[in-house]
């Protein structure tokens, strides 16, 4: 049961794809391709918002899985396996295309993202109207440091638990509870009240 | 399993089975949660506060369009194949990649040539055309051929009245972050509001934007002109750029803001986009719904205005110290806003006119 526990359903599926395409399977491999990028995609969006080295960087990455296919693990976390190998990827084309050579990961100070995602031509709309919660809740949620940003994608968007949170990030567990815990209580700080209960 | 009775708001967002019963709704955790929403009815507060944090939470994350997604999931898999191909010596394969190559570049020149037979503005529909066929397949189109209008739903739950001889096209399903129609004729929309994702509408001259409101778009393809009415809410108004190109609409074409009564028309002669006050206009729709009675008692004049700024969401100019001194008394019922204005005039010695969508009053003033 606790093993199941971090393979939602589909990862099943997934884990099955991820047997065929090292077996040369190109159907499963597209399939996969097209069951994960969006993921992938959106969790590239909490540390650049270039879009375009996101999109490079996934090709290389999917191109590089299917050259490598003989050789890569065999995994039942097929989910976890592609976001850690994206997040090393793109940590390392993001080092490499700043100016700041020196910068470690820790210190890494990320591009931000924009807090507003509507071009400036839409900013009359917002003025208009009772700013909705759900563009509030964006505002927020890019708001959060870094780190916290990424943990609560990888809650909320993905619903990794815990466990893999960790594993993905390389850090302890309990920092994962840590992080959650302060961006809720962010969150909580500059939201309105009727969001939560 | 978990005692939810003892859930707060925080155990809720961070339980997987609750995540899955929102983000995926299976009939198993459906029935799951039913049952016990039903047996503990005192919860259903915190439990739909926490169903809509996490599906809000899952939607403001998402930043990929349905489009990219295709077009990069397409390019991976022409890559792969391109890397693919050297390591196999079969001909056929080798020779469908040049067919392909080939393809492509005949289809490259295919489409340039299309881009420049159809770049041409004098071609009335070009862009409505180009789009339907760009996108065949993935666009629904609803002719209305009938003698009466026609109620179309789009996949949003936003109501199209579609007039007589138009015809729309809308995707089959919208993108998470616009959603786009094109139309040719006229039609009345009322649009679902969704501030993530804004609603477009194209015509060959104009293009609407907007998030959630109601208005008309008049585009008939052998029309001079072409216009945008307001009935709620707000709504941009901007040239469609001869080229069609849909992303690079509004970032540098002028938008006129328009709120409700005003409307905006284009003249195919001049390409003139102007904004005015619509013949008739009608009282705004919040206003307590039925037509409102006006009663006024020596009431100041500057009051009146403001009075019918707020009923008809207009704005009115005048010099109130010049009014100061005058008073109305008068009973309003169902008279136009132009016959009110006509009385409020003839009883106070001014006249008025529409300038850009905005009343102004010129008075000598009462004593």
């Amino acid at each position: 049961m606790m093993g199941l526990q971090s393979v939602p359903g589909d990862e099943q599926i997934m884990a099955q794809l991820w047997t065929r395409f090292k077996a040369d399977d190109e159907q499963a491999f597209d399939q996969l391709v097209q069951a994960r990028y969006r993921v992938l995609f959106n969790y590239g969006t909490r540390f650049t918002k270039d879009r375009d080295l996101i999109k490079d960087c996934l090709q290389d990455l999917f191109l590089e899985l299917w050259n490598r296919r003989a050789v890569i693990v065999e995994t039942p976390y097929v989910t976890i396996y592609l976001i850690k190998a994206f997040r090393n990827n793109l940590f390392r084309r993001i080092r490499r295309e700043t100016v700041r050579p020196h910068a470690s990961e820790e210190t890494f100070e990320w591009e931000t993202i924009p807090t507003e995602e509507l071009p400036a031509d839409n900013q009359w709309i917002d003025d208009e109207i009772v700013v909705s919660t759900e563009q509030s809740l964006q505002q927020a949620v890019n708001q959060l440091p870094k780190r916290q940003q990424e943990v609560v994608f990888l809650k909320f968007y993905q619903g990794l638990t815990h466990e893999d949170i960790a594993q993905v990030m390389d850090i302890e567990k309990q920092t994962v509870s840590n992080f959650l815990y302060r961006a809720m209580t962010q969150l909580r700080a500059m939201l309105p009240v009727r969001l939560f209960y | 399993m978990p005692d939810y009775r003892n859930y707060s708001f925080d155990d809720f967002i961070l339980d997987d089975r609750f995540r899955d019963w929102v983000l995926e709704n299976s009939p198993t955790d459906q029935a799951f949660w039913n049952e016990w929403l039903q047996m503990n009815p005192d919860k259903v507060d915190v439990v739909l506060a926490a169903r809509q944090f996490v599906s809000q939470m899952k939607q403001v994350q998402e930043n990929l369009s349905d489009e990219e997604l295709a077009s990069e999931v397409a390019r991976i898999q022409i890559n792969r194949r391109k890397i693919q191909e050297p390591n196999q010596l079969q001909s056929p394969k080798r020779f469908r990649v040049w067919a392909q190559i080939a393809a492509a570049i005949a289809l490259i020149g295919l489409s340039t040539l299309a881009f420049y037979y159809w770049y041409t503005p004098t071609t009335p529909i070009a862009i409505y055309q180009r789009t339907v066929e760009q996108q065949a397949g993935t666009l629904q189109e609803v002719e209305n051929t009938s003698n009466a209008s026609q109620l179309v739903r789009l996949p949003d739950g936003s109501k199209v009245t579609l007039y007589k001889g138009s015809r729309i096209s809308f995707p089959r399903a919208f993108t998470s972050q616009q959603r786009e129609v094109f139309l040719v004729g006229e039609a009345f929309f009322d649009i679902v509001r969704r501030p993530k994702q804004p609603f477009m509408v194209y015509t060959n001259q104009l293009t609407t934007k907007v998030l959630g409101t109601s208005f008309t778009v008049r585009a008939y393809r052998d029309d001079k002109e072409a216009k945008v009415v307001v009935r709620t809410g707000k709504v941009s108004v901007f040239r469609t750029p001869p080229s069609g190109k849909l992303s690079e609409m509004g970032s540098n074409e002028p938008a006129l803001i328009l709120t409700p009564n005003q409307q905006a028309t284009y003249q195919a002669s001049d390409r003139l986009l102007e904004r005015s006050l619509v013949a008739l206009p009608e009282p705004l729709m919040n206003s307590a719904g039925q037509p409102q009675t006006l009663v006024f008692d020596h009431t100041p004049v500057v009051s009146v205005f403001e009075k019918l700024e707020a009923v008809f969401g207009i704005v009115i100019n005048y010099d109130a110290e010049l009014l100061a001194g005058c008073e109305l008394t008068a009973e309003f019922g169902s008279e136009s806003l132009f016959e009110k204005l006509d009385l409020i005039c003839r009883a106070t010695d001014s006249t008025y006119e529409v300038i850009d969508a905005q009343i102004v009053v010129h008075s000598k003033g009462c004593r």
